[in-house]
């Protein structure tokens, strides 16, 4: 078993909060003694991964995604525990290891505003000292999976947000980096955009064996993409594992719909919930643990007069919502 | 290395194309040294010396104090600023030592109004005014090297304030108290040959008189010799001070950031 490339150990992010209090005696006495809540914004994550590795890192709105990627890229000191990555200690020896990583942030961009993208990309060419032949092959290899050539000498602020994007991730990815962090790469684009990045992405991780860490809201850039998923709540890890894992873990529940060709009253069925829908339809719920599929179907199909059947699988979308729904009390 | 030259040419390039900004820049200047020069004379009437100050040496510390207070112009707001907007995460992300390329940044900013500002304006002044000349042309030279330490000492003072940003989310009054404390005690307002001799007592334990007061002194003459190389350990050990304490507020400021909007 190799070293993983990163490991994260007890990873602990705490902001400290002004507590505000509303009318003026209370701003006043606020002014004098403010008041800190602590709010955990990451507690207690650990998690390894292995380099080559594509993994999707996901979870609600304000789960702490975004710290522990800043916490993981150098920018944020944890407040305890250790990380260790690719053989640095990211916070502490932050100038050398951020040569080893890129980072694509979907909501903020890292070109100058008003530079054409050559230029921006000319200059992390110095910042990055990337020698000459590396630049031109990976410039041209970048301009042809990225369709970048019709667009390459405008100024960022003129570009479409797929453009953008597709121009930023070229950027974080000039110097080779060996792990790249996407927070958000898809975020706002359409679905072609989408499609060509995620192909990007997969290309390159397959080619040149990038590691990525990769969060987004969109479950589709998870699934097509990522091999590994770590799912965090309130700070919290609560899954980490493979896709196919995450779906026995979580999508236990399987559903069955079924169109009859009159309506028609069903007897309970032992582990089965059953739902009516429209045009005589009915909806089977039930633990695949419990219940064999096969055997509700032929059982349905000897008693009853059916038209047709659907099965539905379970969709990390949908297991993912029901998680984010419960609050991460699994 | 050639990073940072790179950025000093950049933010050099930047600055040339705003042309009416520089000829205000110099107008500026100029205006501030006739004032000063005119209200001097004034007050000086019918003496010629006052305390054995003669006019010219008043007038050559306003040119070259007043001309070098225009050139050193350092933002105290960069980091607040960064911090504010987000781009400082942008920074952390590359491979870069951030404070190298804040200096950078400033040294652009000041190579290029000292070639626009600082050196038309004395021309100027020359030409119009009268300024003494330098007592020799080594002279010339010692103050100099005197006005580049003098910057670096500027400079870590100005580094301290930036670094106040990671505590305070608005480094505006801080900056305006350090401004006045540089515009008083380093000699742009009243020159130091005036001040009480009590609170010169006090001007000497501080880093102000070796902004702009230490190059005027050499350059008229008044330091010299074996005093020159006492005054330049002076100017550096502010330089050394000043840019220690910059550095600790960077390292444990570097600790709480918060990085703003997501």
């Amino acid at each position: 078993m190799n070293k993983p490339l990163i490991s994260v150990s007890n990873v602990t992010k705490i902001y400290k909060i002004n507590q505000r209090v509303n009318g003026l005696p209370g701003q006043i006495a606020n002014l004098l003694f403010p008041k800190y809540v602590d709010i955990k914004a990451v507690d207690q994550i650990s998690f390894d991964i292995n380099e080559g590795e594509v993994v999707g890192f996901i979870g609600p709105n304000g789960a702490g995604k975004s710290t522990t990627i800043k916490m993981l890229s150098g920018i944020l000191f944890p407040s305890s525990g250790e990380i260790h990555v690719a053989g640095y200690v990211p916070y502490k020896q932050r100038q050398k290891y951020v040569s080893h990583i890129g980072v694509v942030f979907g909501q903020k961009s890292q070109l100058s505003w008003d530079l054409p993208v050559i230029d921006s990309f000319e200059l992390l060419k110095h910042i990055y000292k990337i020698p000459n032949d590396l630049y031109k092959d990976n410039l041209t290899l970048f301009s042809n999976l990225l369709d970048m050539e019709s667009f390459i000498n405008q100024p960022v602020r003129q570009l479409s947000l797929g453009q953008r994007m597709r121009s930023d991730i070229a950027a974080a990815l000039l110097h080779s980096p060996k792990l790249v962090f996407f927070d958000e790469p898809t975020i706002g684009l359409d679905v072609v955009a989408k499609e060509r990045i995620r192909e990007f992405i997969h290309h390159i991780n397959k080619e040149q064996g990038v590691t990525m860490i990769f969060t987004s809201h969109d479950m589709q850039d998870i699934e097509k993409i990522c091999h590994q998923l770590i799912i965090i709540d309130h700070g919290q890890k609560i899954f980490d594992g493979d896709i196919s894992g995450f779906k026995n873990q979580f999508g236990a529940q399987r559903k069955l719909i079924v169109e009859f060709e009159q309506e028609c009253e069903i007897s309970d069925i032992k582990g089965v919930t059953i739902e009516n829908m429209e045009n005589h339809k009915k909806e089977f719920c039930f633990h695949g643990e419990d219940v064999q599929m096969k055997s509700l179907i032929s059982s349905l199909i000897n008693s009853y007069e059916v038209k047709d059947l659907t099965i539905c699988e379970p969709e990390i979308e949908t297991l993912v919502r029901q998680i984010y729904e419960r609050g991460g009390h699994i | 290395m050639s990073t940072y030259l790179l950025c000093i040419k950049t933010v050099f390039r930047k600055n040339v194309v705003f042309r009416v900004d520089y000829i205000l820049g110099i107008i500026s200047t100029c205006l501030q040294i006739f004032i000063s020069c005119a209200i001097w004379k004034a007050l000086y009437g019918k003496h010629v010396e006052i305390n054995g100050i003669s006019l010219a040496m008043v007038t050559t510390n306003f040119v070259i104090g007043l001309g070098l207070t225009n050139a050193f112009r350092v933002d105290d707001s960069v980091i607040q600023r960064k911090l504010r907007d987000g781009s400082f995460a942008n920074e952390l992300l590359k491979p870069i030592n951030i404070r190298a390329y804040i200096l950078a940044e400033n040294l652009g900013d000041i190579l290029f109004r000292i070639l626009t500002n600082f050196l038309p304006s004395f021309i100027i002044a020359v030409i119009f005014i009268g300024v003494l000349p330098p007592v020799d042309a080594m002279a010339v030279c010692y103050s100099m090297i005197s006005v580049v330490l003098g910057f670096g000492v500027f400079w870590a003072l100005s580094s301290i304030i930036q670094m106040t940003a990671f505590w305070v989310m608005n480094v505006w009054s801080l900056s305006t108290i350090k401004n006045v404390f540089v515009n008083v005690l380093a000699g742009a307002l009243l020159p130091l040959w005036f001040m009480p001799s009590s609170i010169m007592k006090i001007i000497k334990f501080t880093p102000f008189d070796s902004i702009y007061f230490t190059p005027v002194q050499i350059y008229l003459g008044e330091l010299s010799g074996g005093d020159v190389w006492v005054y330049y350990g002076r100017q550096a050990l502010w330089i050394v001070l000043l840019y220690s304490v910059s550095t600790v507020l960077w390292v444990f400021g570097r600790r709480r950031i918060v990085i703003q909007g997501g």
